[in-house]
């Protein structure tokens, strides 16, 4: 593995959560590093920070100690502007409850990202269209999200993370709230993906049958990584 | 008795006890039963202090706006009621000639009071009668040089000093009496004395026309007893002082009665003592001739028939109206006739009343068959009483109320909008309320609780809230109203009018209670619309919109109905199963509630059959006819808006059974309802005159209409959003850098249209009501554009008493003599005279005479003014100088003034006087009565033969602007006036057009030092002109701050929103941030949705403000020939600015605060 390739290193990261005067540390000094086109879950039980350092790496969170750089960038030590361009630009989103908003229609999510990073109203629009083409779902671009399954919403949201052509996604339970099919279904998506694109997919799961279709599985335990698994 | 909402307060809060007591004790029986509801209702309430502390807030802004309204009216009516009292001390009844107004007539002999004085003697319900003459005279105090040009002069019979109070002097409390005087001594009040700057012992000169009286001053007065007068400059003397000052010896000109009872204990006995007075003043001769009148059988038979037909008759009785006095009195009159007595006391009682006479006379008039008895009754009736009784008291305190009522009624109109905006924002904050309380109320549904136990839980809740609104609201209340009462006081008054602020116990009471009820009643409303919820969605937090309503079979809906009506004998049918305590109680309840189940059913049905749609169209229809026939302007609307609606609901049904999709039909169908609403409230006030002809309107319909407008408008737009949206996007959407921000703010407003939909009306009807007064402010400065209209032309107006009357030889002589005036600055002299007449048109069913001024006026006033006429007679078209020329020439020709039409105006005020029959504000333009438009006149004590004379041309209105109580004036020649008055000689009015370059205001107060011997009084027209124009614009810009306060409203309404979005919306904004939105992205994304909302309420607001104005401004057009209709876009510009200033500063905390929220931690919330 040369230093090149890793597209994510996070070095000693710690995060505690504060709750009045009680401290709870989530991460307790965590090292990771991904490579570019790999496609990693992170596993483990409940509660173990494993969503906490997908924040984390993904920038959404701050951390209270270590480093974390993305190609080449620290992330640590953006401003929050900055974070906020690097993520339109850099990275996509995929969560376990979808988060599509519910007021814009399918195709109006997934044009928001290219809006928020400066493309036109044009070419927002096709590139979203092609970008709900390719989740299969270019049908329903005019529906709102309380039209559509939760596989549906689940392929917008995909479609609203690939559609910046981000370096990096990050992916949160994706399958948490779907059924086996569906759930079968969007893992076939996200591994065409990871294969065709060569982007990066940082998967947080605990479904087994998720973690077996990626590149590297990262066990954690009490806000440390315990074990790893190719 | 002062009114709100048109009823009478005392009767308000009375209902107001009944109402509260019945939700109070309906509220305390339902908690008894359900204390656990409202133990789960009121925990939230000390939880959430700061939440408490803002839905307080929210809920008590329209209890603020009805204390204030409240509260103004209390000062006035208790400002102008201690001012009343203060000028009229002790007397409750005067007697004065029917001339009282004009000076040389007015007089008549002393021992008139002797007649009275015998009457009363021994009369325990009197204790006093005094004569006196009043004069107003030129005075000067010869120690400090200071003057007074109208200071008044009063002499008092000596020896009926009792029972008026005390005369004090200013050192001492020791009582002054008049016999100490000396000839030569006079009394000051302490106004006279500081503007006189004059001491005991000083000598001053009183300027009587004819020469010098010295006097030197032998008291200074306090306020009080005969030296009162309210804020009057007194000069006190004896009687027979001033009969020697006036040369009026053996005559007065007052006769006032003090009643026993004091200062204000005297009025209760007014009525009785002033019907006393005149009957004794009767004429009995004319009595008797109205007796034979009256005797006829004919005549007596309609009177007694239209009588009859009153108590029968409701539909009568409602198109016309009599007063039930009134009617009471002429059963009595009718009674006395059979019994051929006219000097019975009961018989002169009740025709000594004017009214009784005047409603005979309108009765008689309706038939169209007694023209000679009524021409002949009519004459009669002036000179029925030979000297006018006035409860003097009483009818100050009776215009203190009416005023007072009036002032309440403006602000209470005005402010209604501000008190719907009030309730929909209670509403809104309920519903949010709700909302953020959707899982919880769910689950509580879930486990088994009723909908109507949701209902009160929120009611229980609900009644907390509105109980600390009111309370605090109706304190504020009292507190906005002191600060509008001093910027209303600053804005109209001056030192004349003391305010004295009072806020009376009713009237917190109403607050208090109208403000809890009300607040009660939208917290009941919001919560049953809030309790029909789906368990599922609510638990889920779903969207509502795509969960279809259970649909009720006939069969169930008949059988609850069925159920509902029959009540306990239902339940009793569980006696069947056997009788126990538990079934007997169920009974007992089914018993006790049986007349709302009731109420329940009969509301359901006829919700069932109104939302058919096509009975909603025959209903519309019928009122609207109903409307029609009554002339009733609201009914009309109201009908038509029904068939609208109607015709909505039916296309509903209709399109519902066709294959379009549910969404498209409520669209198609709330586009069609609400185009046509606004087109029907939108179009000029008289398009529909053709068809209802004319309607009579009261303000109401002012609010109505508004509130139908925005109503409509914003249905309309909120139920065709997509394309509004859609436009947005397209437009403000493409802004480079603004379109991800921009499509998630208008998108979020769009998708809730229902409390979109009631921030944008809060907004709606505030902008609309300013946007109104903003553009009818502006109309008003036709008078300082065209100055002319209103002055005629001439710069100084000048008047000195008719006693002191100059030639204008004698004016042209002094005016030389003066060091510091130049006769070649003055162009014109014009000189004229009022004088005080009665008068009736001739040929129309009205044949009672009423009063009337006639301006008496010179060639050179007719050849040289500039007044212009409104409608003027066919022969005489083409120029308003043919009009004056044919004055000149046809001492039987005169003009009359604009406020003898009778006008449609509800918000106008009413004319005092002759009101014309043939011709009316509204007649079409080129309107004159085909048999021409002649009036008799008579001088105002009916004597003599009347005068016939031709009416050519009604002057322009804007000539009376000045003028607010529009009293009712011809110009004529003075020819005319000296047949009515030949006593008259001379003018005492002088109106001076001035040389181009000459100032008014310099020469004005040299003229009055000149002619100060004959106390004479200038005014710069202009500068009359100016200051009722400044006072018009500081009432309208208070007026425009009063309900400025609705905006306060739908500023608290933005901010609850964004309160509430941030919320709700705090997954949504962790999504944002995670795909890349900015904070500042997220921040600017709240408050561009603040100003979407705002907006939309601005744009709607402006747009059908200035429709409204357009059709007000139209109808003011028909009366005001020349005013321009202006959009004051700089005050429109401010408005705007401070709505959205506002409205964003409340939105900017909120959306800052959603802006900070880490992505991480947002995402996290559920």
């Amino acid at each position: 593995m040369t230093q090149s390739s890793i597209i994510v290193s996070a070095k000693n990261v710690e995060k505690i959560y504060k709750s009045g005067d009680l401290e709870v540390p989530a991460l307790k000094g965590v090292d990771l590093q991904v490579n570019e086109g790999e496609m990693i879950a992170i596993m483990g039980p409940s509660g173990c920070g494993k969503t906490t350092l997908l924040n984390c790496l993904s920038g959404i969170d701050s951390i209270n100690n270590g480093e974390i750089i993305i190609g080449e960038r620290p992330i640590h030590e953006l401003s929050d502007d900055e974070l906020s361009d690097f993520r339109s630009r850099f990275m996509g989103f995929v969560f376990q409850t979808y988060n599509l908003l519910p007021v814009l229609t399918a195709q109006e999510n997934v044009e928001l990202p290219l809006l928020i990073s400066g493309h036109s109203q044009k070419e927002a629009k096709s590139r979203a269209i092609a970008s709900l083409d390719t989740v299969n779902l270019v049908d329903w671009g005019g529906h709102r999200p309380t039209e559509l399954s939760g596989g549906q919403q689940q392929r917008v949201a995909i479609a609203r993370a690939l559609v910046n052509n981000p370096s990096i996604v990050w992916a949160d339970e994706p399958t948490g709230n779907l059924d086996s099919q569906n759930e079968r279904e969007i893992m076939e998506l996200i591994t065409r993906l990871n294969r065709e694109n060569g982007q990066t997919f940082v998967l947080v799961t605990h479904a087994d049958s998720v973690g077996a279709l990626t590149d590297r599985i990262i066990y954690m335990r009490d806000g440390l990584i315990d074990t790893e698994r190719m | 008795m002062q009114k709100l909402f048109g009823i009478d307060t005392d009767s308000l809060s009375m209902y107001m006890a009944v109402l509260f007591g019945v939700l109070f004790l309906s509220l305390l029986v339902q908690a008894i039963r359900n204390p656990i509801l409202v133990k789960l209702g009121i925990r939230n309430i000390p939880k959430r202090p700061t939440q408490s502390v803002l839905i307080i807030i929210g809920l008590m802004l329209s209890t603020v706006i009805i204390g204030a309204s409240l509260g103004i009216g209390d000062t006035v009516y208790h400002s102008i009621r201690i001012g009343a009292l203060e000028a009229a001390g002790h007397v409750d009844e005067t007697i004065t000639s029917p001339f009282s107004r004009f000076s040389i007539a007015r007089y008549f002999p002393e021992d008139k009071v002797h007649d009275f004085e015998n009457m009363f003697d021994g009369d325990d319900r009197v204790d006093g009668v005094i004569s006196r003459i009043s004069t107003s005279l030129p005075v000067m105090n010869s120690r400090t040089e200071r003057t007074e040009a109208r200071m008044t002069i009063r002499g008092y019979k000596a020896d009926g000093q009792e029972g008026f109070g005390d005369i004090l002097g200013l050192e001492g409390n020791s009582s002054i009496y008049l016999s100490d005087l000396d000839d030569n001594q006079v009394i000051l009040n302490k106004n006279a004395a500081d503007i006189l700057a004059a001491n005991v012992g000083d000598s001053i000169d009183i300027y009587t026309g004819q020469g010098i009286a010295q006097y030197n001053v032998r008291y200074i007065a306090k306020h009080g007893g005969l030296a009162s007068g309210g804020d009057t400059n007194l000069v006190l003397m004896s009687l027979s002082q001033i009969q020697e000052l006036t040369s009026k010896e053996g005559l007065i000109d007052w006769i006032g009665i003090s009643n026993r009872g004091g200062i204000e204990g005297g009025v209760d006995g007014s009525e009785e003592i002033s019907q006393l007075l005149r009957v004794a003043l009767i004429d009995k001769s004319i009595a008797a001739e109205i007796m034979s009148i009256l005797s006829d059988s004919d005549v007596l038979n309609y009177i007694q028939g239209h009588l009859d037909k009153l108590e029968n008759n409701p539909a009568f009785k409602r198109e016309n109206p009599l007063d039930e006095d009134i009617s009471d009195d002429i059963r009595v009159i009718i009674s006395e006739l059979s019994k051929s007595d006219a000097s019975s006391e009961i018989y002169l009682g009740s025709i000594a009343d004017e009214a009784n006479i005047a409603s005979i006379l309108s009765i008689m008039s309706k038939s169209g068959t007694f023209e000679t008895h009524e021409e002949e009754l009519g004459s009669l009736m002036p000179r029925l009483n030979q000297l006018n009784v006035r409860e003097y008291k009483a009818d100050a305190l009776r215009i203190a109320e009416v005023v007072g009522t009036s002032v309440t009624m403006l602000f209470t109109i005005f402010g209604s909008f501000s008190i719907i905006v009030g309730l929909l924002l209670i509403f809104l904050v309920m519903v949010l309320l709700a909302s953020s309380r959707s899982t919880e109320m769910g689950m509580a549904r879930a486990i088994g609780l009723k909908r109507r136990h949701l209902v009160q839980m929120f009611t229980f809740e609900g009644a907390v809230y509105a109980l600390g609104a009111a309370i605090i609201g109706t304190a504020l209340g009292a507190v906005v109203s002191m600060v509008l009462v001093g910027l209303l006081q600053r804005a109209v008054g001056g030192d004349d009018w003391v305010i004295r602020t009072s806020f009376t116990l009713k009237s917190l009471w109403i607050t208090f209670s109208v403000g809890f009820v009300l607040t009660l009643i939208t917290i009941g409303i919001s919560s049953y619309r809030v309790s029909k919820l789906n368990i599922v969605v609510a638990i889920r937090g779903l969207s509502e919109e795509f969960v279809q309503g259970a649909r009720v079979s006939w069969k169930n809906y008949i059988e609850t109905i069925f159920v509902g009506l029959l009540g306990p004998i239902y339940v009793m049918t569980e006696f069947k199963r056997g009788i126990t305590m538990g079934r007997i109680g169920n009974v007992a309840k089914a018993a006790i509630f049986w007349p709302f189940s009731i109420l329940k059913q009969v509301i359901s049905i006829l919700g069932l059959i109104l939302s058919q749609g096509w009975i909603l169209i025959i209903l519309g229809v019928l009122i609207h006819r109903w409307g029609i026939s009554a002339e009733n302007g609201t009914l009309f609307s109201v009908g038509v808006s029904m068939s609208i609606i109607g015709l909505g609901l039916s296309l509903r049904k209709i399109l519902g059974k066709s294959s379009i999709r549910p969404r498209t039909i409520t669209r198609i169908a709330a586009t069609i309802e609400g185009v046509l609403l606004v087109l029907f409230w939108g179009v000029p006030f008289d398009a529909f005159d053709a068809y209802t002809g004319k309607l009579e309107t009261t303000p109401d319909i002012f609010v109505l209409g508004g509130v139908a407008q925005i109503g409509s408008a914003v249905w309309l737009v909120m139920n065709n959003s997509e394309i509004l949206l859609a436009f947005s996007n397209r437009t403000l959407g493409r802004l480079s850098g603004l379109q991800a921000t921009f499509k998630t703010a208008i998108a979020y407003p769009v998708a809730a249209p229902f409390r979109t939909g009631l921030t944008v009306s809060m907004f709606g009807l505030v902008i609309f009501t300013l946007m109104i007064f903003a553009v009818l402010n502006n109309i008003n400065n036709v008078a300082r554009e065209q100055p002319d209209r209103v002055t005629g032309g001439y710069d100084v107006v000048a008047s000195v008493r008719p006693e002191f009357a100059l030639s204008i030889e004698e004016l042209q002589l002094g005016i030389e003599k003066s060091p510091n005036l130049n006769l070649n600055d003055f162009e014109v002299i014009a000189q004229s005279i009022n004088i005080p007449a009665i008068g009736r048109e001739i040929n129309v069913d009205n044949k009672r005479f009423s009063n009337i001024t006639i301006r008496s006026v010179d060639s050179a006033y007719m050849d040289n003014t500039l007044l212009q006429f409104d409608k003027v007679h066919p022969d005489y078209i083409g120029g308003d100088s043919l009009v004056w020329d044919a004055l000149s020439r046809d001492s039987d020709l005169v003009v009359i003034s604009n406020s003898a039409l009778p006008t449609n105006d509800p918000f106008g005020p009413s004319s005092a006087g002759l009101q014309l029959n043939s011709i009316a504000t509204d007649s079409d333009e080129g309107y004159w009565p085909e048999s021409g438009i002649q009036l008799e006149v008579l001088s105002r004590q009916g004597s003599g033969e009347p005068i016939r004379v031709e009416v050519i041309g009604i002057i322009d209105s804007l000539a009376d602007q000045q003028d607010w109580v529009r009293s009712v004036y011809i110009i004529a020649s003075d020819s005319i006036g000296k047949r009515i008055m030949p006593d008259v000689d001379g003018y005492d009015t002088y109106s001076i057009r001035l040389k181009p370059g000459s100032d008014a205001s310099q020469l004005i107060p040299y003229m009055e030092t000149a002619f100060i011997e004959r106390g004479m009084e200038a005014v710069s027209t202009i500068d009359q002109i100016e200051r009722g124009l400044e006072q018009g614009d500081a009432f309208n810009q208070l007026f425009q701050g009063f309900m400025g306060l609705g905006l306060v409203v739908g500023v608290i309404a933005i901010g609850v929103l964004s309160i509430r979005a941030v919320v709700e919306r705090r997954q949504a904004i962790g999504t944002m941030r995670a795909i890349g939105y900015r904070a500042r992205m997220v921040w600017l994304s709240f408050l561009l949705e603040s100003l979407y909302i705002t907006f939309l309420g601005i744009v709607l607001g402006l747009g059908l403000g200035a429709l409204t104005s357009w059709n007000i401004f139209n109808e003011i057009a028909k009366e005001v020939e020349g005013i321009t209709y202006k959009i004051p876009w700089v005050n429109v510009f401010i408005i705007v600015a401070i709505t959205v200033f506002f409205a964003l500063l409340s939105s900017f905390l909120p959306s800052k605060q959603a802006s900070k929220i880490y992505p991480a931690e947002a995402l996290r919330y559920e």
